[in-house]
């Protein structure tokens, strides 16, 4: 009896742990949409200059303010190989997308704080263009 | 160690501003969705057609958040269960790079939106894992398991290996890079 009680305690624990950090969801997700609908991909596109070296910080930029499933970031860099941007860019733009989240900062600040939240994105985003670099090197060095 | 001493004089802080914090977090976590709704009130009135798209969208989104955010509910009643003492004793004896690596593989092994991890990643740290190591779990979410036949039949599968090994790397050296410049700071 015992047991069952305290069972339903750390349950009723973890869902109101669930619950308090879901109005942040409910605002990253719906600013996603709003992103989604008024900011078009090929404006976006546009900013990218044929210079490596400057394309690789921009899809990195780029990869951190998009978000969604990462098939949609596949497709996109799979489109911007084809019309000649540089692997390099394309490859921080997919790892961005994927391990930095500018739209959900908001909720990552109010869950660990300004200083993890701030530190683990800028370095996200460098991390990018590192691991952009060294793949698009191995892969010259193997191939 | 000095981790743990941070943690401790963190929880004594907590505990100190006790209900206030707690207040004010409640508050404030209501404040970005509340911006983002009346985004929505301004945006329909500029552009109801694409407001529309944007609000369909975004519920099919969260539909699909849903059932990720049951395995979250399922993995924090699991990892509420265990009992704080003994975890933070595990903690404090285990190597610091068994963790990233655990975190490693619990990262990777993940699946949904980032954000649908954060409960449980802080449910985490108020136990003692580091600031480190929950910064490896959030990247090594970037290795996507179930998207990667997509991403070999876009890029190839020799950058698909190489691609993910330097993501699995990454992963450890933002643990430990986060950790350091974290630790740091308390001390500053």
């Amino acid at each position: 009896m015992e047991k069952k009680k305290s069972i339903k305690k750390i349950f009723m624990k973890s869902l109101k742990g669930l619950i308090n950090a879901l109005p942040m969801m409910f605002g990253i997700v719906f600013l996603l949409g709003l992103m989604k609908s008024f900011i078009s991909f090929e404006k976006m596109a546009t900013i990218f200059t044929q210079n490596k070296f400057i394309d690789t910080i921009m899809g990195a930029l780029l990869g951190s303010v998009l978000a969604g499933s990462s098939i949609n970031s596949y497709i996109i860099g799979n489109e911007m190989v084809i019309s000649g941007i540089s692997l390099f860019a394309v490859t921080a733009f997919i790892v961005s997308w994927v391990t930095v989240g500018f739209v959900q900062i908001p909720a990552e600040k109010e869950m660990f704080g300004v200083k993890f939240t701030l530190l683990r994105n800028g370095l996200s985003v460098i991390f990018a263009i590192a691991i952009s670099i060294v793949t698009v090197w191995t892969l010259g060095v193997i191939s | 160690m000095e981790n743990n001493k941070n943690m401790k004089n963190k929880n004594n802080q907590q505990g100190k501003n006790g209900n206030k914090g707690k207040k004010k977090n409640s508050k404030s976590s209501f404040i970005f969705p509340s911006v983002v709704v009346l985004l929505y009130v301004v945006l329909y009135f500029v552009n109801p057609d694409k407001t529309l798209i944007a609000f369909k969208y975004s519920f099919g989104v969260f539909k699909t958040v849903l059932p990720v955010l049951s395995m979250v509910l399922l993995f924090l009643f699991l990892f509420n269960m265990i009992n704080e003492k003994k975890l933070k004793n595990v903690v404090e004896k285990s190597p610091q790079f068994v963790q990233y690596l655990v975190m490693t593989v619990f990262g990777t092994f993940s699946h949904g939106p980032m954000y649908a991890w954060y409960p449980l990643m802080k449910g985490f740290h108020d136990k003692g894992i580091s600031y480190g190591s929950i910064a490896t779990f959030l990247y090594a979410r970037g290795i996507k398991l179930a998207m990667m036949p997509a991403l070999i039949s876009f890029f190839g599968i020799k950058y698909t290996i190489v691609l993910t090994t330097y993501l699995l790397i990454f992963s450890n050296i933002q643990g430990i890079v986060v950790d350091i410049l974290m630790k740091d700071k308390a001390q500053a």
